[in-house]
């Protein structure tokens, strides 16, 4: 028998021929990181922070940078490895050692690639060899700033801005 | 860092049963004659042995507080040590009555040479160890002791554990230990520079560090409806009356399950995004299921005591490659998470000739 399963035995036998049972299947919310709208607006404001001009009113951002802030940017208690693993980055040994979660965590986040290629098939963004450059159809402005003035996203936008200051090397891209 | 560094790094910051389960894994893989000790019903006082029992392990692997001094973590070695060892060596401690003032601690009963004024020590009393001889079996004595603590940085133990073997040694039956037994006190750096270390043996120790870093996270999640679980046991205990203690005894059980559930589904939403969504995925197709399987039955609720098992066939393999063994506790608690949270609940039903 499973460990654990007696509770359940013991709720089942309290409850058979006293109560009916009640299932909503839609009480059953899926987990917001696999939300759409949410993550094609955090990659939207991951990318207005974080993306640098390319050419005349074009920006661009390197791929595995933007996969890298907005897995970080869901989740905040990261930051302090984030932090870490960016300051090990001379030492070989330790930049292995330290981020082995959190590395495997971002380069595992397939969401990410399918939102990038919808948006690339919206139109919203055109892929480099490297980078992410804006597209046709610019929606990430409009994000941000529906953000700004509704008070959205407070908490992800603020470890964004934390991120700023961070120096995201191509050793931390490796593999994205 | 060195593997080695790695692994004596990562026993360090073990605790509790994930440390003694590292140790115990570790001699496993390294002594081929080691027995590991199961505790369920009593260990006797030993965690393990080998030599056909000649050789004695215990283990300690205590949490670190920040406010503690160095003393104090001497004090807790040396009295954990020192009640493992009286175990071995049959023997309880009788305390002075209430107010005896000459009675002294046991962390400062073993003075060696000083001059101060002698206190007197807890007098020490033979106590069969019943677990202890169905554990090493006939005519079987320990020659050598090993005790493995988490933390070893201070020499300060070492006498006082010592003087304390002697003082048991003159006072037992010597039944279970040779009068001649040896001892030595070692912690990972020692563990870790004796036998081999490679890539495997550190992460069967790691593994230990994730069922710990899961516990121990699942003691601060705080339940997103706990409320709605609340009422629902409320609810139950209106249908039942009489067994309210039943329940609260089960709720409490549901929300430990529960809580490990959301930590596990932080644990890999953090390092594993690729299982989660397969995990998040798992879940609905387990509540269709049990939902189907309910709907379609006359006793509804005998498939709901079946969750569990559905939950390890359908969840199990996703949950396996990063779990573990410990995934079928996960299973249990992602089963918990479908009736704390909203999904599966109940109301009352009129019951016939009632």
């Amino acid at each position: 028998m499973p460990k654990g399963s007696s509770p359940l035995r013991l709720l089942a036998s309290l409850l058979s021929g006293y109560a009916k049972p009640v299932i909503d299947l839609d009480r059953l919310a899926p987990s917001s990181v696999y939300d759409l709208d949410y993550r094609i607006a955090i990659v939207a404001l991951a990318f207005e922070v974080y993306s640098k001009p390319f050419m005349a009113g074009v920006r661009r951002i390197r791929t595995g940078e933007l996969k890298l802030v907005q897995f970080i940017a869901q989740r905040p208690w990261l930051l302090p490895v984030i932090h870490q693993w960016s300051n090990s980055r001379r030492d070989h040994q330790a930049s292995l050692y330290v981020p082995q979660h959190l590395r495997r965590g971002y380069l595992a986040d397939t969401m990410f690639d399918d939102v990038i290629d919808f948006l690339i098939a919206r139109g919203s963004l055109v892929r480099g060899a490297s980078h992410l450059i804006e597209g046709t159809t610019p929606l990430f402005r409009s994000i941000l700033n529906a953000a700004l003035q509704g008070a959205l996203f407070t908490a992800e936008l603020e470890v964004l801005n934390e991120l700023r200051g961070l120096t995201v090397t191509n050793e931390m891209l490796e593999g994205s | 860092m060195s593997l080695i560094e790695k692994y004596a790094s990562t026993l360090e910051a073990l605790t509790g049963t994930p440390f003694q389960d590292a140790v115990c894994t570790r001699l496993r893989s390294a002594i081929p004659s080691f027995q590991k000790i199961p505790d369920k019903s009593g260990d006797g006082g030993l965690d393990g042995y080998s030599h056909n029992g000649e050789y004695g392990y215990c283990c300690y692997g205590f949490e670190l507080d920040a406010s503690k001094s160095e003393d104090v973590y001497v004090s807790m070695i040396v009295d954990k040590f020192q009640k493992d060892l009286r175990r071995l060596f049959e023997l309880e401690e009788i305390r002075g009555k209430a107010g005896d003032t000459t009675e002294a601690p046991v962390q400062v009963a073993t003075p060696v040479t000083t001059d101060a004024p002698k206190v007197q020590k807890p007098k020490l009393q033979h106590v069969p160890n019943k677990e202890l001889a169905s554990v090493l079996g006939k005519d079987v004595k320990i020659k050598h002791i090993r005790l493995l603590v988490n933390r070893f940085e201070s020499k300060k133990a070492l006498g006082r554990i010592q003087t304390a073997l002697r003082r048991y040694k003159s006072a037992s039956q010597c039944r279970f230990v040779d009068p001649s037994a040896t001892l030595v006190l070692d912690g990972p750096q020692q563990l870790a520079e004796e036998h081999h270390v490679d890539e495997l043996a550190l992460s069967l120790a790691k593994r230990q560090m994730l069922i710990e870093r899961l516990s121990d996270s699942a003691k601060k999640v705080e339940l997103p409806t706990p409320s709605t679980f609340d009422s629902k046991m409320s609810l139950l205990k209106q249908i039942r009356p009489g067994h309210d203690s039943a329940i609260d005894g089960m709720a409490e059980a549901f929300k430990t399950d529960w809580k490990l559930a959301l930590a596990s589904e932080k644990d890999l939403s953090d390092s594993a995004s690729n299982i989660h969504l397969a995990l998040d995925r798992g879940k609905r197709r387990l509540l269709t299921k049990v939902n189907k399987l309910m709907t379609e039955s006359d006793e509804p609720w005998n498939e709901l005591s079946r969750a569990g098992e559905l939950a390890e066939e359908m969840l199990g393999p996703i949950l396996e490659s990063w779990f573990g063994d410990l995934s079928t506790d996960v299973c249990n608690g992602e089963v918990a998470s479908l009736i704390g949270d909203c999904p599966i609940g109940w109301e009352k039903q009129d019951v016939p000739n009632a």
